[in-house]
């Protein structure tokens, strides 16, 4: 009788998915399709349904784009809200993604410092169920904007805040950050680089909660934007030597 | 008709020692600025040997550390207001004598209450903390009298009010000094040796003020009363003990007010949408703010977390002095029921985090997109501020669009390969001239561009496709 009820709490443990095992890899609760066989597969179910997703990227490769299918699972009655977006954003752009702007809010504080307080609101109101932030916006769009420099940077300790107000309000918390971002160990439940490539985006996932980093998967967004690829070549033409060169 | 006259002798002293319950060790005392004559003073001060009625500089003669307020009748005359505002609960008719006193219609509460000693008890509840003389009478006049001599008297015996009103000494009748001593010089020194004199007799000597007061006094002539009307809105005043300077140290007198706006509300069954506080600085203009909770809300606590996140970034220029709560629009409670169906609740909180988030971020920074009819991608949507009306949903476009888009677009800088378009954008004939070209471009970064050509043959950069 004794033995069990000690053991009890690390079962739970187990069972919560707090304590990770190296050699055994069980699949966590809460995951939710990404929209993509060959991420979902290697993420053994899919992205996170709630917690802290660091995405280093540029702006404009597709980041949002490859999470179509993820933000229109993920999104069903709570708010979407947006903090500090590197650039406005375009109500008919949103609504092309499937997602319902009605239910989207936009956060610009004044002061960086806000934004961190704003977007912790949010996550533990209950009241949103994913929220996205600009780290360093201003630099991600080269804005001149002299203002408001001190702009927030992500302490581990600001991570692990936001990470328990997700918890507590059941949401996601997706942080975008430059690709020259420090990439020091924050407690992310995810952490992904993307690469711009030709016919979609090169990924690569530095963290993740329960498993082993991936490296260099390629997320392929042809069917799902075929305007936004660079067009396969028929065999029969060969490029300018410039346009090859830009191509990579 | 039985009336019970209320007269507060010390009010402006009570409000301050209500707010800042021990000041201890020190007298305070409220003076009348244009007699130089001292109105009020706390039980320190009186122990002193300060007495009402003293000029400034023989009280500061007999006790040096003397905190020292002017009397206002404004202070006084607004909390008279308050107080019937709260009587009203238990009274009907209420008369306001300003600036000290409450004259109650008594009689016709009294089957309500169950007796004089029931009704006096639940009026006097109502009266914790502030020094008062009361009297009850059968004429407005006569009540009155005996109130401010300090008669202290609460019964509906005529008999033991008649004789009550004989023994008044005939200084307490509201007569100018000259009549008095008319009087005096007569040997009326009681107000039942005046009332025994025949009427005729006194029109001979003395002109109709006093033969109206004789005839009020004995209910022979009616007062003129003017009875209290409960206002429509919320409106309390605080002065403060001592001048704040901190915008977090404001913070504290503040759960009082809330508190009674809270009890306003729930007699009204209503929400307040916005509450207005003023702030009487020193010397400088009154600060005025708004708090707004788009969801209506009667609960002081939730007032109270709205009004700290709105001083967490709020600058003093002066001291306060006062602080004012305003409520003037308030809707019926029940216009959007709460139920368990979890998309309604969920609306709730939402409304809820955007109060919290407007109060400290200001409204400007909280927006919502709404789509707009326009054809010119910088037009076409709109950025709201989040109140309650929902916004337009977006049309669903004709092409791609992007999801980024720069309000100013801007020239474009580097070398880019574009992989679809035109798509023609061209204004109204009636609109500012516009004629752009749209492309669907990569730059070496790989990130996807919306570029147009204008009709200059200029290129630039409109959004991106994220």
């Amino acid at each position: 009788m004794d033995t069990t009820s000690s053991q009890q709490p690390l079962g739970q443990l187990i069972q919560q998915g707090l304590v990770w095992h190296g050699l055994r890899q069980t699949q966590p609760q809460g995951l939710l399709s990404s929209g993509h066989k060959i991420l979902d597969q290697a993420l053994a179910g899919g992205l996170p349904e709630q917690g802290l997703m660091l995405i280093h990227s540029d702006v404009g490769i597709g980041e949002l784009r490859f999470l179509q299918g993820y933000l229109q699972r993920r999104c069903q009655q709570g708010l979407l809200v947006f903090i500090d977006p590197p650039i406005e954003l375009c109500h008919e752009g949103l609504s092309s993604l499937g997602l319902a702007t009605e239910n989207c809010l936009l956060i610009k504080p004044k002061q960086g410092k806000d934004s961190l307080w704003a977007m912790e609101q949010c996550l533990q109101s209950g009241a949103c169920d994913l929220v996205l932030w600009w780290e360093n916006s201003q630099l991600m769009c080269h804005n001149k904007n002299g203002q408001r420099a001190q702009q927030a940077k992500l302490q581990i300790a600001q991570a692990k805040r936001l990470k328990l107000a997700a918890a507590r309000g059941q949401a996601m918390a997706l942080i975008f950050r430059s690709r020259q971002a420090s990439q020091q160990n924050l407690p992310a439940s995810l952490s992904i680089n993307l690469n711009a490539k030709a016919r979609g985006l090169e990924l690569s996932i530095t963290k993740r909660s329960h498993g082993w980093p991936i490296n260099k998967l390629f997320i392929d967004l042809q069917t799902q934007w075929p305007q936004l690829c660079v067009p396969k070549r028929p065999n029969n033409i060969t490029p300018l030597a410039s346009q090859q060169r830009s191509l990579g | 008709m039985l009336w019970l006259y209320l007269h507060f002798p010390q009010l402006q002293l009570d409000l301050l020692h209500r707010q800042s319950p021990s000041p201890s060790g020190q007298a305070v005392i409220i003076v009348e600025k244009k007699l130089n004559r001292i109105v009020q003073a706390n039980a320190l001060a009186k122990k002193q040997g300060i007495e009402l009625g003293m000029g400034l500089a023989s009280a500061v003669a007999l006790h040096k550390q003397l905190k020292l307020f002017q009397y206002r009748a404004q202070i006084e005359n607004q909390h008279l207001q308050q107080l019937a505002q709260t009587l009203y609960q238990s009274n009907g008719g209420i008369v306001i004598e300003e600036p000290d006193g409450l004259l109650l219609e008594a009689s016709s509460m009294l089957l309500y209450h169950q007796g004089l000693d029931n009704y006096w008890r639940t009026v006097l509840a109502q009266l914790k903390g502030l020094k008062v003389h009361y009297s009850t009478a059968y004429s407005p006049t006569a009540a009155k009298i005996l109130a401010r001599s300090g008669t202290d008297q609460i019964s509906d015996n005529k008999k033991l009010i008649h004789s009550r009103l004989k023994q008044l000494d005939i200084n307490s009748l509201p007569l100018p000094q000259k009549k008095l001593e008319q009087l005096h010089r007569l040997g009326i020194r009681t107000l039942g040796k005046l009332l025994r004199l025949p009427l005729k007799e006194l029109a001979k000597r003395f002109d109709i003020a006093l033969l109206k007061l004789i005839g009020q006094i004995n209910n022979e002539l009616k007062t003129p009363l003017d009875y209290f009307q409960p206002k429509e809105y919320f409106r309390r005043y605080l002065p403060l003990f001592y001048e704040i300077d901190n915008a977090q140290q404001l913070f504290k007198p503040l759960p009082k007010l809330l508190s009674q706006l809270e009890n306003f509300l729930r007699r009204h069954n209503a929400v307040a949408e916005i509450i207005e506080l003023v702030l009487q600085q020193r010397e400088q203009e009154d600060l005025q703010l708004e708090i707004r909770s788009s969801q209506g809300q009667e609960r002081a606590e939730a007032w109270l977390e709205l009004c700290r996140l709105r001083f967490e970034n709020l600058q003093l220029q002066a001291p306060v002095e006062s602080i004012e709560i305003i409520c003037r629009q308030y809707q019926q409670q029940g216009r959007n029921h709460r139920d368990l169906f979890s998309q309604r609740q969920q609306r709730g909180e939402q409304r809820l985090l955007i109060d919290h988030l407007q109060a400290r971020l200001g409204t400007d920074s909280i927006l919502r997109l709404s789509s707009n009819d326009s054809h010119i991608p910088e037009q076409a949507s709109e950025l709201l501020t989040a109140e309650l009306t929902t916004p337009k949903p977006a049309l669903s476009p004709a092409a791609l669009r992007p999801i980024f888009l720069h309000q100013q677009p801007r020239p474009l800088s580097q070398e880019l390969i574009l992989f679809h378009g035109p798509e023609r954008i061209q204004s109204q004939w009636w609109q500012r001239e516009i004629q752009r070209d749209y492309y669907i471009a990569r730059d070496p970064q790989g990130r996807w561009c919306w570029i147009f050509k204008d009709q200059k043959q200029r290129w630039f950069l409109q959004g991106y496709f994220s």
